[in-house]
């Protein structure tokens, strides 16, 4: 049989190849390699401390429960925040994987549900409201990680997203020139007042395929389904043509990422410096750039359609 | 794709392939699938020829994000 050594301690079989670094690694090596990486973008970008209290965003999926997961084992303090989007079985299975990875760990989990708090799943909001579900989905999504992190005292905000999802949004913006995306598109955003808290994404320097590896060898389980809403979404397309880079060009999409953060981003400055200014919004105190927030405005059109979820 | 799956394992026979080479001629990116034993729930390790008593998953690792 063919045996593969690791090539970092150069005893053990490999057990993953990583074609973007020609690693060849070994699950002890492995392991250490992601919590390397980690570290390495919490640190590079001064996301958080181990005083702060991390909020973080999970949806069942491999990255956020894998994030979870390595903050722990890096020693802060971390409590989960999940919502329950009202997607039928998909939504079932994403909450049942969170409130048990919390409860096995005995974890802090906050847990907000989108039908109990707006009468409809995101589905059927959307098609109230005629608005894209992933569109709605992710306002309600930050707008409700927002409030929980505002109404639990927490410090920061984080998220799974790891470095093909920051590539892939990058690589879209950039194919549509949406300056003012490009000008937030950082792993760190600022606390603004006090009505919006930081936002960080320690997996910045992970890939998809690390992450996936990394729950299957800690025995992580998590949702494999990809959310049915997202069916046919760019972002999908975009990160099949980024792989396909990365195969012939090793190193392209870190390459992509790292050059636009730390050289490029300033560039679109402009864009950012002619935003509105945030102020708070007039019913709920989310900082916004109108007058109300983009979930205050769902539920008065929410009502003015008679939806169970709107304000009366 | 039948007829060249059946050439594909005429080839195979004779000098049993890695998942990497089957990966590559059914032009599945490795950057976007975890290879799983099924019957482990371990990775399947790379370099490793194929063997009939098997189950290998094929694990999607792209998400929406």
């Amino acid at each position: 049989m063919n045996i593969v050594k690791c090539k970092v301690c150069k005893q053990a079989e490999a057990i993953i190849k990583l074609e973007n670094y020609r690693l060849n690694l070994c699950p002890g090596c492995f392991d250490d390699f992601v919590v390397r990486r980690v570290e390495k973008g919490i640190r590079h970008f001064r996301m958080f401390g181990h005083r702060d209290r991390v909020l973080v965003a999970v949806s069942g999926g491999k990255d956020s429960l894998g994030l979870w997961d390595l903050l722990l084992r890096l020693g802060y303090r971390a409590d989960g925040f999940h919502i329950d989007l009202g997607i039928g079985s998909y939504s079932q299975e994403s909450t049942r994987l969170c409130r048990e990875f919390a409860e096995q760990r005995k974890l802090k989990l906050y847990v907000r549900s989108v039908p109990e708090e707006f009468g409809l799943g995101i589905r059927e909001v959307a098609r109230s409201v005629r608005r894209a579900p992933c569109s709605i989905c992710g306002m309600l999504k930050r707008h409700l990680m927002n409030r929980t992190a505002l109404d639990q005292g927490c410090d920061v905000l984080a998220t799974g997203h790891n470095l093909d999802d920051e590539a892939t949004s990058l690589f879209g913006n950039v194919l549509h020139w949406q300056e003012d995306y490009l000008a937030r598109q950082f792993p760190v955003l600022p606390q603004v007042g006090a009505g919006l808290k930081r936002k960080v994404k320690p997996l910045i320097f992970v890939g998809e395929k690390e992450m996936a590896a990394y729950v299957t060898l800690k025995g992580i389980p998590y949702i494999y389904e990809e959310c049915p809403m997202s069916k046919g979404a760019m972002s999908l397309h975009y990160k099949e043509i980024l792989n396909q880079l990365e195969l012939h060009s090793r190193g392209t999409k870190l390459f992509f990422l790292k050059i636009f953060l730390d050289e490029q981003r300033q560039r679109f400055q402009k864009a950012e410096d002619q935003q509105p200014a945030l102020a708070p919004c007039t019913t709920c105190g989310t900082m916004t750039t109108a007058g109300l927030c983009a979930a205050c405005r769902l539920r008065e059109k929410l009502a003015e359609r008679g939806a169970p979820g709107g304000r009366s | 794709m039948k007829v060249r799956y059946r050439e594909k394992i005429k080839e195979y026979n004779d000098k049993l392939p890695t998942l990497e080479v089957i990966l590559k001629d059914f032009g599945l990116n490795p950057l976007g699938v975890l290879v799983v034993d099924r019957k482990t729930g371990a990775l399947f390790p790379p370099g490793q020829p194929m063997r009939s008593d098997l189950e290998l998953e094929l694990r999607a690792v792209i998400s929406g994000g």
